[in-house]
Order: structure tokens, then C-alpha cells, then sequence
């Protein structure tokens, strides 16, 4: 019983020190508010890297690279244009997605887009 | 109608993280897209030369319940996220492969094709005419066509059932159109599969296709063109690139029934159409 208990206790000890050591972020804001629905949006978002370690990391949105940077440099504030709910990314030195999270479109005019009935170039 | 309208927006802005989010867009704007690369779709009849697809125009509005895509002109009575119903009338491509790119609509102005190929061109030598082509028969007009289309959602798969007639009496044609997609959808690429069965009716088929006394050809080539069932199969992929520019790549096939492949006016069994580009959507 007291063997268990031991366990148990280092177990939650083990995998607390590992969340703890998770790598982490921080996106503020991560919504962009536009005029219209569809229409493009333009923000600055601040990013706070947690438990990363020293090195460079790139930030890609929607599997596009934006900007890289070293560990060092972060907080980072960088200037965003979306017109749609976009994943942004931190991308290692060799490129491995390591965090991603979502950035998202709202409009001020709610309810103003329709689906569309045909395919885009349905001409050919 | 206010009802059926918030049930749009519903069924669009629910879709937000899906594949449906590339398929929608603002109520009563204007949307421009214009798309540069090299391809064709095949011409299937004697004489016919394919057509070129090298700028291809996008273009829509869509208001609250009337929209325009693509040449085709609708009322939209009912959308849900899983059916929807309009009523349209667009024009008929079967007249595209007559004369689309020959020489002679562009060189001559067009009543004067007319007149020859009326008048003179027809291959009225009798028993010498070893053939017809779309330059020795008369000309076909555009057909307006309207109906009406089902539409059933369901995941990633989209069922589609048209019905359409001719209202501009040029054949008085019909026409029915089931379709069946099925798209992958990643972050930054759609993929796309469809897969068709058109009907096209006697009059619609006959009117193109079949060669009448009034074609002026020898009488032996006079084949009345029938019915029957088109196959087709579709795959596209779309890929998002840096701001509004994209990656098209389009490719078909559609089987031609036998009522009008036997016509003397027709030499392919199938069409095919393929076409890759860039593309920026305004």
C-alpha cells in the first residue's frame, strides 16, 4: 500500500515537472476583428515563447514562413493579415512544427457571407 | 425569406475551419478571379479544333437570395448546411464546340459566315462528298437554359441533381445532371473528385448533333441524333499559395453516348479537358 502510494506520488511529481517543462506559447490577440465578413484583417499579435530552449524558431502561417528569430528575441510583436481563420506555427531550425494555434477572423457585420453554389472557375 | 436567410449565414459561418470556408463569400460584393495557364477541353466533331484554356475569368455575386456565378444566374430558395434548392437559367456550352476558335469567326465578320455556310459552302456535290464537318453544315445557335438543382451535403461529399430545359426554343432540349463530389481538405490544399451522369434529351442532342435536309449535305450523311447518358469524371486540386494566389490543376473526362457519336458530324468518343495555372482571386 505505502509502495503504491509512493508511486503514485512520484508519478504526479514526474508528470507535473514534465508539464512544467512542456514548451509553451503565448498569442495576444489571437482574434482580428474586420469590418466586413471575408474582408482581409490586419493585426499585431505579441508572441511569448515558455519552456523553449535557446535557439532559432521560425513562425509560419498557414504552413507559410513569416519570420525567424532566436530565442532570445522573443516577446516577439509581428504584424499579421489574414482574411480567414489561419493557423499560425513555430517551426524549429529543421523545420519541425513544434506549436500551432489558430488565429481567428471575426466580423463586425455578423452574417454577411453565403455559401458559394458553384465551384471557383466552374466556367472550364 | 428572412428565415432563409439566416439559415445561410448559419450554414456558412459554421463552416468557418472547413473545407467550405474557400466557398464563401460576401453577400452583395463582387468577387474577380483570374486564372493564367495552359490547357484545353477536346472538340469532338469533324472539323472541330479544341479549345484553347489559357485566361479563365471567375466571377460571382451573390446578394441575399439572387446570385450570379459564372454565367449562371440563380434564386436561391432554400440553404441549410445540408441541402440547399435554386432555380437558374444559364447557357447552353454544346454550341461552344461549333466554330469556337475556327478562323473564319474571327477573319469574317459573322453574318458572313452565316451566309456561306448557308448558302455556299454546303458540300452539295452529291455523291463526291466523302464527309461532313461543322464548316458544311448550318449554323446552331446558343440555347438559354433554366432549372432547377437540388443540392446534399454530407461531411466531405456533395450529391447535386439538375433538371434543366431549354426556354429560348432554340431545341427545345432537356437536359438532367447528377452529380457526386468528394474533396480532401488540408490547410493549404483542396483535392477534389467528382464524378457525373448527364442525360441530354433527343431534341437537345438531335438539334447539335444530328444533320438535317436543311444542312444542304449529301442525303446519305442525314443521321438523326438520339438520347442517352454522358459519364464524366473530374478531379481538381486547388492549392493556397501567398496572399490571394493559387495553384489550379483541372482535369476530365466525359464519355459520349452512342446516339451521338454516331453522328457523321462527330469523330471522338470522349471529351477531355485539362488545365493548370495560377490563379489571384481580387
Amino acid at each position: 500500500m505505502r509502495l503504491a502510494l509512493f508511486v503514485f506520488c512520484a508519478a504526479s511529481l514526474f508528470a507535473q515537472a514534465a508539464i512544467a517543462q512542456t514548451p509553451q506559447w503565448q498569442i495576444q490577440p489571437s482574434i482580428c476583428i474586420s469590418q466586413q465578413a471575408g474582408e482581409s484583417c490586419e493585426f499585431e499579435i505579441e508572441i511569448i515563447l515558455v519552456n523553449l530552449p535557446m535557439g532559432q524558431y521560425c513562425l509560419a502561417l498557414a504552413d507559410l514562413v513569416l519570420h525567424c528569430a532566436n530565442a532570445a528575441q522573443f516577446p516577439l510583436k509581428l504584424k499579421i493579415k489574414i482574411n480567414k481563420n489561419t493557423e499560425l506555427s513555430l517551426l524549429n531550425a529543421a523545420q519541425q512544427k513544434l506549436l500551432n494555434t489558430t488565429l481567428l477572423v471575426k466580423s463586425q457585420q455578423a452574417g454577411t457571407q453565403r455559401r458559394r453554389l458553384r465551384n471557383p472557375w466552374s466556367l472550364f | 425569406m428572412l428565415l432563409v436567410a439566416a439559415m445561410q449565414v448559419a450554414a456558412c459561418e459554421r463552416d468557418q475551419d472547413t473545407v467550405s470556408n474557400d466557398r464563401c463569400l460576401a453577400v452583395n460584393q463582387w468577387q474577380f478571379g483570374l486564372a493564367l495557364g495552359l490547357g484545353f477541353t477536346s472538340n469532338p466533331l469533324v472539323g472541330g479544333d479544341n479549345i484553347p484554356l489559357v485566361v479563365l475569368p471567375d466571377i460571382a455575386w451573390y446578394g441575399d437570395e439572387f446570385y450570379f456565378d459564372n454565367g449562371e444566374l440563380g434564386y436561391q430558395w432554400l440553404d441549410t448546411k445540408k441541402y440547399s434548392f435554386v432555380t437558374f437559367i444559364n447557357v447552353d456550352k454544346e454550341r461552344a464546340y461549333f466554330n469556337f476558335w475556327h478562323p473564319a469567326n474571327i477573319l469574317l465578320p459573322i453574318n458572313r459566315v452565316s451566309s456561306i455556310t448557308e448558302a455556299e459552302a454546303p458540300g452539295i456535290s452529291g455523291p463526291e462528298q466523302l464527309s461532313v464537318s461543322i464548316d458544311s453544315v448550318s449554323r446552331r445557335n446558343w440555347a438559354i437554359m433554366g432549372g432547377g438543382r437540388w443540392y446534399y451535403r454530407y461531411n466531405s461529399s456533395e450529391w447535386q441533381l439538375s433538371v434543366e430545359k431549354d426556354l429560348s426554343a432554340t431545341h427545345n432540349g432537356e437536359k438532367l445532371d447528377l452529380s457526386y463530389e468528394y474533396f480532401w481538405q488540408w490547410p493549404t490544399i483542396r483535392l477534389s473528385t467528382q464524378i457525373k451522369m448527364i442525360w441530354k434529351s433527343t431534341a437537345l442532342i438531335d438539334y447539335y448533333y444530328g444533320v438535317k435536309e436543311q444542312d444542304r449535305v449529301d442525303p446519305s450523311f442525314i443521321y438523326h441524333a438520339s438520347s442517352g447518358w454522358q459519364p464524366a469524371i473530374a478531379m481538381s486540386l486547388q492549392k493556397k499559395m501567398q496572399n490571394n494566389w493559387y495553384w489550379l490543376s483541372r482535369i476530365s473526362i466525359q464519355k459520349l453516348h452512342s446516339g451521338m457519336t454516331n453522328s457523321p458530324l462527330v469523330e471522338e468518343r470522349n471529351i477531355f479537358s485539362v488545365f493548370s495555372g495560377f490563379a489571384y482571386q481580387f
